[in-house]
């Protein structure tokens, strides 16, 4: 069904015309919290919040892209989780619970356990390197690099000028290059002297 | 164009270069600096193997559905629902044809509650087969003059004392009544023949038993004189019989009385039961439905 009828019927209050969005974007939100908080059950959380507050503010959704208005309301949401939370990371990236199927999927039957390994301890390095990120850094280049939205989508949902969007997300990138320049150690060959 | 300046200047520049999102002047100016100074190069190509590596994350698995339930919402889909127009108000259903008279009837009879419904078709059955039961009940006292002259032609004595009195009857009312004689009469037949074919004997063709053996012994010699005698003997004789048969046929009477008054009062039962089971089915399934 189209989607400004979804919203239309959501608004009368079809709850399961607004689940048809939530199924169509619970996948691209996830991905977003998850990245954003770096805790699959406050990921989990966030998003299920975020949805329940696009459903109650579903009146003040103007109409263009009904997306980014979503990730909007799922970035802020992560924004509040991290901040109500106050969490301090205690644990090391070795303790990082590690879900079994995030573990199948990284499996490639191709690889030696030794290259699963490596490529399992880069992808931690870089999860860290987005996380040591200020919020609106670890957003930009979140969004833009790893789940790739365009910039103008990433203006809209950060609420900021696509030009400053460029520059927050050059500045992440920047800032991501140095974080694993200090872990060269960890980086494949071809990155390992290019970036020190 | 140093780093320095490429970063605080140009870093949009440089975002938007990585990523394809530039003019073919800013790419040209972009390689420009990357080609005279060696910082800017590095610059630009490690960001680049940055964001490669930043692509090969893969992509989250889905831990479990994200949809709402309606007690998450429930106070949001209340005041929504409540505000919401009538889905009726909404998309007028489409026009169904009319229905013709008869299937509007149709669909009035079927209408009620079905068990009601069926105890008022019952009572309607039991109604005809009373009112059916009545009519023959009717008949069979009052009688139609053809009807009792077949019957009672074929019966063997008693009915045909009573159809003698009734050929008595109509003859001296109009003397043109002629009743065929049954199989039983031929000792009649005979005398008839005997008296020879005379219109007036002919009338009285039909008579009791007592008064054909008077005539036999008469008819040879004075024909006329057994013709006068007739209308006499054909008048006491019935008189003579009936009396045997007229308490009998009382009794039958007053026995057919009781059941006409009983069907009578059973069929006014049946209607009022009838209409009222069937009023009663209506109200109930509205009530139901309600």
């Amino acid at each position: 069904m189209d989607q400004d009828k979804l919203i239309e019927l959501s608004l009368q209050g079809d709850l399961e015309a607004f689940n048809q969005l939530v199924i169509e974007y619970q996948g691209l939100g996830y991905g977003v919290a998850y990245r954003l908080l770096d805790d699959p059950d406050s990921a989990a959380d966030a998003l299920q919040d975020s949805f329940i507050k696009a459903f109650r503010a579903l009146e003040n959704y103007r109409g263009g892209s009904f997306k980014s208005w979503l990730m909007r309301i799922v970035v802020n949401t992560c924004y509040d989780h991290l901040r109500s939370r106050q969490r301090k990371r205690t644990e090391s990236l070795d303790d990082m619970p590690v879900d079994e199927e995030y573990v199948v999927q990284l499996t490639d039957r191709s690889e030696s356990p030794h290259e699963f390994a490596e490529r399992r301890e880069l992808q931690e390095l870089i999860i860290s390197a987005i996380s040591s990120l200020p919020e609106v850094l670890r957003t930009a280049i979140v969004l833009r690099d790893v789940e790739g939205y365009a910039y103008e989508e990433i203006a809209e949902i950060t609420s900021a000028a696509v030009g400053t969007v460029k520059s927050r997300i050059n500045r992440a990138r920047g800032r991501v290059r140095d974080y694993l320049g200090k872990n060269a150690e960890l980086l494949p060959s071809v990155y390992r002297h290019s970036l020190k | 164009m140093n780093p320095q300046n490429l970063h605080s200047v140009d870093e949009e520049l440089v975002a938007a270069y990585i990523d394809g999102d530039v003019t073919t002047e800013e790419r040209q100016r972009v390689e420009a600096a990357m080609a005279t100074d060696e910082q800017v190069a590095w610059e630009v190509n490690t960001m680049r193997q940055t964001v490669e590596l930043l692509q090969d994350l893969p992509a989250v698995p889905l831990p479990r559905s994200f949809v709402l339930t309606e007690d998450q919402v429930a106070d949001v889909l209340l005041e929504r629902r409540s505000r919401a127009p009538t889905p009726a108000a909404q998309t007028p259903p489409p026009q169904e044809p009319a229905d013709s008279p008869w299937q509007r009837f149709l669909r009035f009879l079927n209408g009620g509650d079905l068990a009601l419904r069926n105890a008022a078709a019952l009572a309607a059955v039991l109604l005809v087969l009373f009112y059916v039961a009545e009519v023959q009940l009717q008949q069979n006292q009052t009688g139609t003059p053809d009807g009792a002259g077949e019957q009672l032609s074929q019966a063997p004595s008693a009915p045909q004392a009573q159809v003698t009195a009734v050929g008595g009857d109509l003859s001296q009312s109009d003397g043109a009544v002629a009743v065929e004689p049954s199989s039983g009469d031929s000792q009649t037949a005979d005398t008839e023949g005997n008296a020879g074919q005379d219109d007036d004997e002919a009338e009285f063709g039909v008579m009791s038993v007592g008064e054909q053996d008077q005539q036999t012994g008469d008819s040879a010699k004075q024909p006329v004189a057994a013709a006068e005698v007739k209308p006499e003997s054909a008048a006491a004789a019935p008189a003579a019989s009936a009396d045997t048969q007229q308490s009998g046929s009382e009794n039958v009477d007053n026995s057919n009385q009781v059941l006409l008054t009983v069907f009578r009062y059973a069929r006014i039962l049946l209607v009022l039961a009838v209409i009222a089971l069937w009023l009663f089915s209506r109200v109930r399934s509205r009530g139901s439905r309600a």
